[in-house]
């Protein structure tokens, strides 16, 4: 038996089932504001940090700052930055624009199974600092 | 106080044991809500051009935005390529008032573009 929690959208009868074209009875997931049959996208932590990535005038670096989650698993992940805390960008932005890797400074984030792993790659510019604001969500992202 | 609330666990994992991904619903953790959806269309023409809707919201609240180019969404991506073959960049960032899509082509031109956007309830 079904069992679960389901709630539908205005207009809309939880209960009704489609008939697809395979003659396999469904419940169409656009129907529902909730049903226990599809996990939310929770943001299961979240947070703030502040980065400074030192002047490559002349050469290149990459700096790396490490959150540690503790899941056991690489969940999905998303982080926003910000260099003036007006304009927040979301993450694997280029923030030169040169379309050239002879100048340029971008932020990327990847994670694994304990950390939160977010790299600001500078080449030829000028020290800068970012804040962070980074979530987990708790849905594995492999 | 006692931890209370509420959880609902997907099919086959114990509510009382599950872990955070084994759980369809749990009152412990926001799921995102979306205040706002859309799409912006945009003509890029130049070396260099931006896209900005109006949001209303009076705050900068957590997006995603995806390159609706040619039917498909793709995330922004520091490298690509443009549709006359150029290197292309296209970031957005947020604020108080608008949502702005930056487009750069490593060459002079024009093409036709579009963006799906998310905005949710939680700020930055």
């Amino acid at each position: 038996m079904s069992v679960g929690i389901k709630v539908s959208t205005e207009g809309n009868n939880v209960t009704r089932l489609e008939v697809a074209d395979s003659g396999n009875k469904y419940y169409p997931p656009n129907r529902f504001i909730f049903s226990s049959d599809w996990a939310l996208f929770k943001t299961i932590l979240t947070g703030t940090f502040s980065m400074s990535i030192d002047s490559t005038i002349g050469t290149s670096s990459t700096t790396t700052h490490a959150i540690a989650h503790n899941l056991g698993y690489a969940p999905a992940v998303m982080i926003f930055f910000t260099e003036d805390g007006v304009n927040w960008y979301s993450n694997n932005t280029d923030l030169q624009n040169s379309l050239t890797t002879s100048n340029n400074q971008y932020i990327q984030c990847f994670t694994d199974s304990t950390n939160i792993n977010i790299t600001a790659y500078s080449n030829n510019v000028a020290a800068y600092d970012i804040d962070v604001r980074w979530l987990v969500y708790g849905e594995p992202s492999e | 106080m006692s931890d209370i609330g509420i959880k609902v666990s997907k099919a086959g994992y114990s509510v009382l044991s599950a872990q955070p991904n084994e759980l369809a619903f749990s009152s412990s953790y926001a799921s995102d809500l979306i205040r706002l959806s859309g799409r912006i269309n945009h003509i890029h023409t130049g070396t260099n051009s931006t896209a900005a809707l109006s949001h209303g919201l009076g705050g900068a609240y957590q997006f995603l935005i995806y390159d609706a180019l040619e039917g498909t969404l793709l995330p922004l991506r520091i490298d690509s390529a443009s549709p006359a073959g150029n290197d292309l960049l296209v970031k957005a960032r947020i604020n108080s008032t608008e949502l702005v899509v930056e487009i750069y082509t490593a060459a002079s031109e024009t093409y036709e573009s579009e963006f799906y956007y998310l905005i949710f309830t939680k700020p930055m």
